[in-house]
């Protein structure tokens, strides 16, 4: 992967999750962090993006909606979508599945389980 | 007091700081006391369904010490920004951790913002209980409280 976008409001979620997707063999990509949705989608349109990962509650915009804007772009609706959050539930995770999201994560993620997850998109 | 709910709630501190920090969540002991002018506070509201209050204790050493490791070793000007972002973060997955295990499955929950102090907050009224923990040698001390966990004389509902 060449570049990734990872948007959450909390700093330290944001190298949390930094580190964890170094950990898993994805330091030497391009990560662009941001703090709500509305800066992701910026930053999704500037130039190809290979994995965005997102928060769910945000200000701004949230990663409920962000999902929903990725999902409705022509341009940007491959690009797989991974939601982490500390509000998730089952019935909330088959909500943002049938969205588009490629994957949901409950907070604190772990390397093992981020790599569960991405291993089909490092293959 | 439910021993399934001090599980409950000392899994949920353990998860959080074994991944983020990785650090080891131990039973207090009586030489992890700290002064409390040394302490910052987190506390959070639970909105739904259920409602709760929580709030996080812990010296700004251990704080200090959690971030050095989440953010690998800032600067101590960028250490005093984050602060407040760490402490927030670490009670938000907490509280999601522990929703999440103690509600029925389908539940879906929702949380206020939360708000960091470094004095003792002023929280609801209603009962409540505190568990505190050894980390790194240093205390940290969750106190959850209201009728929406504890609806009769401090047990878990």
């Amino acid at each position: 992967m060449k570049r990734i976008v990872i948007a959450d409001d909390s700093a330290t979620a944001r190298m949390v999750i930094r580190r964890c997707l170094e950990i898993i063999g994805l330091g030497d990509a391009g990560m662009v962090e941001v703090p709500n949705g509305r800066e992701a989608l910026a930053r999704l349109k500037e130039a190809p993006t290979d994995l965005l990962v997102t928060d769910l509650n945000m200000p701004i915009m949230d990663g409920e909606t962000l999902l929903k804007w990725v999902k409705g772009s022509p341009k940007l609706t491959d690009v797989p979508v991974v939601v982490i959050t500390s509000a998730g539930n089952p019935a909330k995770e088959a909500l943002l599945s049938d969205l588009g999201a490629f994957a949901v994560l409950d907070k604190p993620i772990s390397p093992a389980t981020l790599l569960k997850k991405l291993e089909p998109l490092m293959q | 007091m439910s021993q399934n709910f001090d599980e409950l709630v000392r899994h949920s501190i353990a998860v959080t700081l074994e991944n983020m920090a990785f650090m080891e969540v131990l039973p207090q002991s009586e030489e992890t006391e700290t002064d409390a002018e040394d302490n910052m506070s987190a506390r959070l509201l639970v909105l739904d369904p259920l409602q709760a209050e929580m709030v996080l204790t812990l010296p700004v050493r251990l704080l200090t010490n959690i971030i050095d490791v989440v953010h690998a070793f800032p600067e101590d000007d960028v250490v005093e920004q984050i602060r407040s972002d760490m402490l927030g973060e670490l009670l938000n997955t907490v509280a999601g951790r522990l929703l999440n295990d103690f509600l029925p499955g389908n539940q879906a929950y929702r949380l206020g913002l939360p708000e960091v102090t470094l004095e003792q907050p002023t929280v609801c009224e209603g009962p409540s209980r505190t568990w505190e923990y050894d980390v790194e040698g240093e205390p940290l001390a969750l106190t959850i409280v209201g009728t929406g966990f504890f609806p009769e004389d401090g047990e878990p509902a």
